[in-house]
């Protein structure tokens, strides 16, 4: 018996002693602070309001390459953070307040009672994604890829009541929501959950493993 | 030390069922993006630590069934990555997936190897016999 308990202890010693060693993986940036188009750990939402654009930092959740998801982007730490294509190192009240620092107009026409019937207004937004390595800036629809290949259409919902009571940590919805801070005009609430009008998944032909730390960058587009 | 042992083992069988749970709760988005996978691994573990107190030995049948489960689900649903990512979400955050698949399935083949041990006539404690 102590035999078999010894051989259970050095399994959990093996457990914490492997661990992945990779510059680019949230494992290593604890201690190293990598920079990734300028968003870091330590600083990990970047605001130009001269551009008009936010990055925030995230990692890919390779969970969601090949399964189904309606989030896009959400705070690790928030409710639905183990729920996205891209956990975020940012949270989404800060994110809305830096949305409106820059200008962004909020459509704030979404409520759970209207939600499977509307469709989220708001100042359009242009979505990239890119890591170190990475050939280029990819924009949002080649790195999510939309079953009907419709494209996605986002727009800055607002929601801050929502947001900061809920707490689901959503940043970017992929269809249409009243707690997301921005989401896809494409389409209504349930879409994906209830409906299954649409599958949502990662791009695994573009996008890093799993655990990459990426830059996300959003930009308010004047129409 | 047998108590300890008993423990471990219950609590590893209920990870097992929880796996499957999870594998399960996939095939429903509904589901799937209202159920936290670390809240149903936390339920099973539970289940499995209290299960250990009303039992005198560790149930190979039990292991052997729960186990053969979590794979034929695996395989019919074509999700084998999935349980290192259900895994994960078991406050294992930081660590990465291939190390998580390698320390799982080491575990898993290391329980087997000392259950076809035990079977094989060299009786160790703790186990009971094929029931």
């Amino acid at each position: 018996m102590k035999k078999i308990l010894a051989f259970l202890a050095v399994v959990a010693l093996l457990f914490s002693a492997c661990q992945k060693k990779d510059e680019t993986s949230t494992t290593s940036t604890t201690t190293k602070d990598v920079s990734v188009n300028g968003v870091t750990m330590s600083a990990p939402m970047k605001v130009d309001k001269e551009n008009k654009t936010i990055t925030v930092l995230a990692e890919v959740n390779g969970k969601y390459l090949t399964e189904n998801t309606r989030h896009a982007v959400v705070f690790k730490d928030g409710k639905f953070g183990d729920k996205p294509v891209f956990r975020a190192f940012q949270n989404q009240n800060d994110f809305l307040q830096a949305m409106l620092e820059i200008g962004g107009v909020a459509g704030n026409n979404m409520t759970k009672e209207n939600g499977e019937t509307t469709y989220v207004e708001g100042q359009k937004i242009a979505m990239s994604v890119t890591w170190n390595g990475a050939p280029k800036s990819y924009d949002i629809n080649e790195v999510i890829s939309d079953g009907n290949k419709k494209t996605i259409d986002l727009r800055f919902g607002g929601n801050e009541k929502n947001a900061k009571e809920l707490n689901t940590g959503c940043i970017t919805c992929l269809d249409s929501c009243s707690v997301g801070i921005i989401s896809n005009h494409a389409y209504t609430y349930g879409a994906v959950e209830k409906r299954g009008e649409v599958i949502f998944h990662g791009n695994a032909a573009i996008l890093p493993k799993d655990g990459t730390l990426v830059a996300v960058t959003y930009k308010l587009i004047n129409e | 030390m047998n108590k300890l042992f008993l423990v471990l083992f219950y609590a590893f069988c209920g990870l097992l069922l929880a796996i499957s749970v999870n594998l399960i709760i996939s095939t429903n988005v509904w589901l799937e993006m209202r159920i936290h996978e670390r809240l149903v691994l936390e339920v099973g573990v539970g289940l499995g630590i209290v299960f250990s107190f009303l039992r005198n030995s560790a149930s190979i049948a039990l292991f052997f069934v729960l186990q053969s489960m979590m794979f034929l689900i695996c395989f019919w649903l074509s999700k084998m990555d999935l349980i290192y990512y259900s895994l994960r979400n078991f406050y294992l955050d930081d660590i990465a997936i291939s190390t998580i698949k390698i320390v799982f399935l080491t575990l898993l083949t290391l329980m087997n190897l000392l259950i076809v041990y035990h079977l094989l006539g060299k009786k160790l404690t703790g186990f009971s016999k094929f029931s």
